[in-house]
C-alpha cells in the first residue's frame, strides 16, 4: 500500500521554543488514524502544518506524493484536503443548503461568481451531501440555528463536498454525548469507506480513539512517541508513562 | 556627515513627543482592545492646556506640562467612563466612530475655545540656549527630548514590571479573558489606562509646545503620525511604539529637508513595506489582530427578489424621475447631492456590512474618482470623464485592496485612513497636477445636461444602475464568500473559498461606486477640492451606514437619505456643524447602535 499522506522530519518553532520536533509518519491511503497526545503536545500545531494555515520551519508534507507543505489553506483544500474544526464553525449568517452550494461554486472564474445568483444553480449536489449526513430535512434553515450537533454534521457535510482525500478532523467528537459520539463517528466511517478516504483525527475521548482508528499516533511534547495500532500503542511503556501516567491500570485505554 | 548626524537628532527630538502619543494609543488597545480616535485630540488639548497655563496663568513651563499631563489624564478618564463604557463587546465599529464624535466637536471646540490662529509657544526656561555639536548648533531643549522618549520608557518599563498595576495591566494585554476570568476588575483597569495614555499624549502635546507652533488642526497630522507609528511597530507594543517612533522621526527630519512633498508618501512606503513583511508590526503579536466581531449580513432571498420588492422599487424610481420634472432647481441640487451620498454610503456598507471590513478612508476612493473625473474632464467628453473617474477610484482601491488583503479591524481601519490621508496630501502638494488648494475649476457638463435638472437625471439613472448592480451582486457567490468570511474566516479557507481574491474584489467594485459618486459631485459643482479626499468626508459616510444600519442590505439609502438631508439643515443654521454632528454621533453610538433599520443581531 502506497502512504497518502506522508510526514518527513517536520519542525516547528515559535519563537526560540520547539513545538514539533523530527515529526515523521505516513499514511496509507484508506485508513483511519488518530492523533492522540496531551494539551500542549503540539496536535493543533501538526494539524495546521497539515492543513496548510501554518508553514513548518523544516521537513516536507507530501499528499500522495506531491509536496503540499506551506502553501497555505486554499491551495491544500483544492489539492484534496478536507477539514473540521475544534469548536465547529459553519457560516452563521447562511442558510444550510446555501453554503454547501457556495462551496461547490468556489473554484469557479472570477466573473461567474460574481455574476450568476447562486439561487439559480442546480441544487442537487448540495442536497446529496445533506442526505449524506442527514440533515436534509434542514436544508432551508440557518446554519446559526443548528443544535450544537448538527452544525457538526453541517460542517462534516462541508468538509466533504470537494471530495477530499484527506479528510483532517480536529477533536470532531468534543462536547458530544457518548452515544453522539459513536453515531457521529459511524457516520464518518462509512462515508470514509464509501469514499476510499483517508482520515486523521485528534481526540481526548480514549473510547472513540481505540473504538473507530486503525492506527495511533501519540504526540508528547513535540515527539511522536509512538505508531501503531491501537492494541501496540496501548501497551507501549512510553506512552503509558507520558500521556496516561505510570500507575494507570491497562483496562484504563 | 556632520549635516546627516544633526539631522537624525532633530528626527529623535521630534520623534519623542511622537512616541508619548504612539505608546499611550498602544497601552490602551492592548488592553481595552479600543483604538482612540481622539488620541491626536488629546495630544492638542494637552498643548494648549500648558499654553494656557504658562501664557495667561505664568505658571512655569517645567510645572506645567506635567500639569497639563494630569488634566489630559482626567479627561480621559471622563472619555472612558462617559463614553466608552458601554461599548466593550460590542461592533468594533462603535467606539472608533464614538472617538472619532469627539474629534469632531473638538474640531469646531478648540478655536472657540482657544482661538482660530497659530500659538507660538513659550521657550523652556533654563533650556533656550543651543549647544555646539559637530561645528553646528544644536537646541539643548532637542537634547532634553531626545532623553525623554527613553527616560518615559524606562519609567513605562518599571510600572509595567514592577508594580500590581503594571503586572495586571500586562496580563490583560496578553489575554483579556484570562485576567476578566481571574477576577480583574475590568472597568476600573480600562479607566486608569486610559487615564494614563491620554496623560502621556498630554504630555507629549506639552512637551512639543517649545520646539513647534501650535495650531488647531494638529490633531489629525498628529493621529496619522501615530498610527503610522503604530502600526509599523505593532499594536500594544511599547518598545515597538519606541522604534517606530525613531523611524518616523528620523525620516520626517530628512524628508522635509530632501524631498518635503514626499515626506509622507515616504512615511506610508515604509508601513506598506513593514506590513507585507510583517503583518503585526516589527514587535506585535499576531494574536492581537483578532479583534474582529463578525456581523454578517442575512441572505438575500434565495429565489430571487419578490415581486413586491421589485415592484416597490420601481415605483420609487418611477416618483423620484417626477420629482425631476417638477422639482426647484434648489431641490433638485439637494436630492442630486442625497443621491451622490447614497451611493457613497452603499459602496462604504459593501465593504463594511458585507464584508466585514471597516474602511476609515473611504473618502480616498471618492476622491480618486472626483479628481480622476476632474482630470480627464479638461480634455474629454464628460461622461468618458465619469466613467474613468470610476475606473481610476476602482484601480486604485483594488491596489489597496490587494497590500490590506490580510488585514482586519482596527489595523485596517488605520491603514484606510492612513491611505486618504496620503491622497489627500498628494492632492494638496501635487501642485502641478491638481492645482493644490485652489483645486480644478470650470468642469461643466454640456447640454442638455447642465441645468439641476438635467444632472439630476443622469445621476438618478447612473445611481439607480449601480444600486441595482449591487443588488445583483449579493445574491452571487461573491457576496456569500464575503459574509462567509467574516465570521469563519479559517472555515472558509478550508473550503478553498478564495477569500483574498473575493476582499481585493469588494474593494474595487466599493471603488468603483465611490467612484462614480465622486465624479457625478465633481460635475454637480463643477469643481473639485483636496477636501474630497479629507477625513470629515470618510467620515460622512461611516455615520450614513451606522445610522442607517449595517446589517440592513437598505441601511445606506436610508442612512445617507436621512444624514445628508439633516446636515444640510443644520449647516444653514450653524457654521459649527462638525460639532453637532459630533454630538449626534455620540447619541447614536450610545443609544441606538443598531441603526435606523435594524434586522438580525445589532452591532
Amino acid at each position: 500500500m502506497t502512504a497518502l499522506l506522508s510526514v518527513r522530519d517536520l519542525y516547528k518553532r515559535y519563537g526560540e521554543m520547539p513545538v514539533l520536533t523530527d515529526v515523521g509518519f505516513d499514511i496509507p491511503k484508506g485508513e483511519i488514524a488518530a492523533l492522540i497526545g496531551a494539551n500542549g503536545a503540539g496536535k493543533s500545531t501538526l494539524f495546521n502544518i497539515l492543513g496548510g494555515a501554518l508553514a513548518a520551519n523544516r521537513g516536507t508534507v507530501l499528499l500522495d506524493g506531491e509536496a503540499i507543505g506551506g502553501h497555505g489553506p486554499e491551495r491544500v483544500a483544492r489539492k484534496g484536503v478536507g477539514r473540521t474544526f475544534q469548536t465547529s464553525a459553519p457560516y452563521r449568517a447562511l442558510g444550510v443548503r446555501e453554503s454547501l452550494m457556495l462551496i461547490a461554486a468556489a473554484s469557479e472564474p472570477a466573473w461567474r461568481r460574481m455574476l450568476v445568483p447562486l439561487g439559480s444553480r442546480p441544487r442537487d449536489a448540495a442536497d446529496a451531501a445533506l442526505e449524506e449526513v442527514g440533515l436534509a430535512h434542514l436544508a432551508d434553515a440557518t446554519a446559526a440555528a443548528l443544535s450544537y450537533g448538527d452544525a457538526k454534521r453541517l460542517e462534516l457535510a462541508m468538509a466533504l463536498m470537494r471530495g477530499p482525500r484527506l479528510l483532517l478532523m480536529d477533536e470532531p467528537t468534543a462536547g458530544m454525548a457518548p452515544g453522539e459520539r459513536a453515531r457521529f463517528m459511524e457516520l464518518v466511517t462509512a462515508r470514509a469507506a464509501e469514499r476510499g478516504m483517508t482520515v486523521l483525527f485528534t481526540e481526548h475521548d480514549v473510547a472513540t480513539v481505540f473504538g473507530f482508528a486503525a492506527r495511533v499516533l501519540v504526540l508528547d511534547r513535540g515527539r511522536l512517541i509512538a505508531d501503531g495500532t491501537p492494541e501496540a500503542v496501548r501497551e507501549n511503556p512510553e506512552v503509558r508513562r507520558a500521556y496516561l501516567g505510570d500507575h494507570a491500570p491497562t483496562n484504563a485505554l | 556627515m556632520d549635516f546627516i548626524l544633526i539631522q537624525a537628532l532633530n528626527g529623535l527630538a521630534g520623534a519623542s513627543s511622537l512616541f508619548l502619543v504612539a505608546a499611550g494609543l498602544s497601552l490602551i488597545f492592548g488592553v481595552s482592545r479600543v483604538v482612540n480616535f481622539a488620541h491626536g485630540t488629546v495630544f492638542m488639548i494637552g498643548a494648549y492646556v500648558a499654553w494656557t497655563l504658562i501664557d495667561r496663568l505664568g505658571v512655569n513651563f517645567w510645572l506645567a506640562a506635567p500639569l497639563a499631563a494630569g488634566a489630559t489624564a482626567l479627561l480621559g478618564g471622563a472619555i472612558e467612563i462617559l463614553v466608552l463604557r458601554r461599548l466593550y463587546g460590542r461592533h468594533e465599529l462603535l467606539p472608533l466612530l464614538a472617538t472619532f464624535a469627539l474629534v469632531l466637536i473638538a474640531h469646531d471646540a478648540v478655536p472657540l475655545i482657544w482661538g482660530a490662529q497659530d500659538v507660538i509657544g513659550p521657550r523652556a526656561p533654563g533650556l533656550t540656549g543651543a549647544v555646539p555639536l559637530f561645528g553646528r548648533l544644536l537646541p539643548a531643549y532637542d537634547l532634553f527630548l531626545i532623553g525623554v522618549a527613553p527616560a518615559v520608557m524606562g519609567g513605562l518599563w518599571l510600572v509595567l514590571h514592577r508594580t500590581r498595576f503594571g503586572r495586571i495591566v500586562r496580563a490583560a494585554t496578553d489575554d483579556p479573558e484570562m485576567a476578566a476570568a481571574l477576577g480583574i476588575r475590568q472597568d476600573r483597569l480600562f479607566t486608569l489606562v486610559f487615564m494614563l495614555g491620554c496623560g502621556l499624549a498630554g504630555l507629549g502635546g506639552a512637551l512639543r509646545l517649545p520646539r513647534e507652533t501650535l495650531h488647531h488642526s494638529l490633531d489629525t497630522q498628529v493621529i496619522v503620525s501615530a498610527f503610522v507609528v503604530v502600526v509599523i511597530g505593532g499594536m500594544g507594543s511599547i518598545g515597538g511604539a519606541f522604534v517606530a517612533a525613531a523611524i518616523v522621526g528620523v525620516v520626517s527630519a530628512f524628508g522635509i529637508v530632501v524631498w518635503p512633498q514626499g515626506t509622507l508618501a515616504m512615511l506610508f512606503v515604509i508601513m506598506a513595506l513593514v506590513l507585507v513583511a510583517r503583518p503585526h508590526g516589527l514587535f506585535g503579536l499576531p494574536a492581537q489582530m483578532e479583534t474582529h466581531r463578525p456581523l454578517a449580513l442575512p441572505s438575500p432571498p434565495f429565489g430571487g427578489y419578490s415581486r413586491r420588492a421589485k415592484l416597490a422599487t420601481a415605483a420609487g424610481a418611477l416618483a423620484l424621475a417626477g420629482f425631476g420634472a417638477f422639482g426647484s432647481p434648489f431641490a433638485l441640487d439637494v436630492a442630486t447631492q442625497v443621491l451622490i451620498a447614497v451611493l457613497f454610503a452603499a459602496s462604504l456598507h459593501l465593504l463594511i456590512g458585507w464584508a466585514g471590513l471597516i474602511s476609515f478612508g473611504h473618502a480616498a476612493l471618492f476622491g480618486l474618482g472626483a479628481y480622476g473625473a476632474a482630470l480627464l474632464g479638461a480634455h474629454v467628453h464628460f461622461g468618458v470623464a465619469i466613467l474613468g473617474g470610476g475606473a481610476l477610484a476602482a484601480l486604485g482601491a483594488a491596489a489597496f485592496g490587494l497590500l490590506v488583503r490580510r488585514m482586519k479591524g482596527v489595523y485596517l481601519a488605520m491603514l484606510t485612513l492612513a491611505f486618504s490621508q496620503l491622497l489627500f496630501a498628494a492632492a494638496f502638494q501635487w501642485v502641478s497636477l491638481t492645482g493644490g488648494d485652489n483645486g480644478i475649476l470650470g468642469l461643466w457638463p454640456d447640454p442638455p445636461w447642465d441645468t439641476a435638472g438635467g444632472w439630476y437625471a443622469l445621476t438618478l439613472a447612473l445611481a439607480a444602475a449601480a444600486l441595482l448592480g449591487l443588488a445583483h451582486l449579493y445574491r452571487a457567490p461573491f457576496a456569500y464568500i464575503l459574509r462567509a468570511a467574516q465570521g469563519s474566516e479559517a472555515r472558509a479557507r478550508a473550503d478553498a473559498l478564495p477569500v483574498d481574491a473575493t476582499r481585493v474584489q469588494a474593494f474595487a467594485v466599493s471603488g468603483a461606486v465611490a467612484g462614480l459618486a465622486g465624479a457625478l459631485l465633481v460635475f454637480l459643482k463643477g469643481s473639485a477640492f483636496p477636501s474630497l479626499f479629507a477625513v470629515p468626508q470618510s467620515v460622512d459616510g461611516l455615520v450614513m451606514v451606522l445610522l442607517g444600519g449595517v446589517a440592513h442590505p437598505l441601511g445606506p439609502v436610508a442612512g445617507a437619505a436621512a444624514y445628508s438631508l439633516g446636515v444640510t439643515v443644520i449647516a444653514t443654521v450653524t457654521p459649527a456643524w462638525h460639532m453637532i454632528v459630533g454630538a449626534l454621533i455620540l447619541v447614536l453610538t450610545q443609544a441606538l447602535p443598531g441603526g435606523l433599520l435594524r434586522r438580525g443581531d445589532a452591532p
